[in-house]
């Protein structure tokens, strides 16, 4: 398999999964470019599809988080540059633009989107691997290195912070 | 809970934009920009500093051997003074 044939086999997968972290186009397209950079590099490692699949998984899983850690990073710098102290929540994503969302729902997925966004990652990963990408508990304990067990239990306290969110969201 | 998971199993997969493969292709074949390594920034400044450091060491030891010079001098005029024939 050369890199055209990877790159055609998975780049939804990569570019709709980093959609999931980010909720906006440019930069999933920005993630997903800097996945593939990587893929490029190491891909002649992997003889087996299946694994090469989990890998390219788990890579976009932590190239969406460094890509959000690092704009969270800049954003701060920036509005401490500007002296700006009007806003300090910066786990929110302002420009929410994510096109698989229908109209319809767009506002209520931005609310859950800006709970979810607020999650510890480790929760964050096992909600969106679980919940949006429909994946098995097997597949993700595989992507996250980890055993179903742990996946599962990270589910539920993500379930438990969300609701939690929630209702203190509606409360307010 | 159940139907807030509900609609965020509603969002739709979509297709990744053409432009990703272009702007990966720039990416692979755009030079590398050449960056001294740290491990040669730091070689040469170990080399600069032990430069510096025997030429102060040099600079010391030839002004003490001038001095010892000059002070051998003047011995040697003492003893010409204390000499009587």
């Amino acid at each position: 398999m050369n890199f055209e044939e990877i790159y055609r086999e998975h780049k939804n997968l990569v570019y709709n999964l980093a959609l999931q972290y980010t909720q906006n186009t440019q930069d999933a397209e920005e993630v997903a470019q800097d996945v593939f950079l990587k893929v490029y590099e190491k891909f002649g490692q992997f003889k087996e599809a299946a694994a090469l699949k989990t890998w390219i998984y788990r890579i976009t899983v932590n190239q969406s988080l460094d890509y959000i850690k690092a704009k969270k990073r800049k954003k701060r710098w920036s509005l401490f540059t500007a002296k700006s102290i009007e806003s300090d929540d910066h786990s929110s994503i302002p420009d929410f633009n994510h096109p698989g969302v229908e109209l319809e729902n767009k506002e209520e997925v931005e609310r859950l989107f800006s709970l979810i966004n607020e999650l510890p990652e480790n929760q964050k990963t096992a909600l969106i691997l679980l919940k949006i990408e429909g994946l098995s508990q097997v597949e993700a304990a595989e992507i996250l290195e980890t055993s179903p067990k742990a996946v599962e239990s990270l589910f539920q306290r993500a379930k438990k912070n969300l609701a939690e969110k929630l209702r203190q969201s509606e409360g307010k | 809970m159940k139907e807030e998971f509900d609609i965020l199993n509603k969002i739709k997969k979509v297709e990744a934009p053409d432009s990703l493969w272009n702007g990966i292709q720039m990416a692979i074949h755009q030079p590398v920009a050449e960056i001294v390594p740290i491990s040669w920034i730091r070689l040469a400044a170990a080399i600069l500093v032990l430069s510096l450091v025997t030429e102060i060491y040099t600079l010391v030891q030839t002004n003490q051997s001038y001095k010892q010079q000059e002070i051998s001098s003047l011995v040697n005029i003492n003893q010409n003074a204390l000499y009587h024939e």
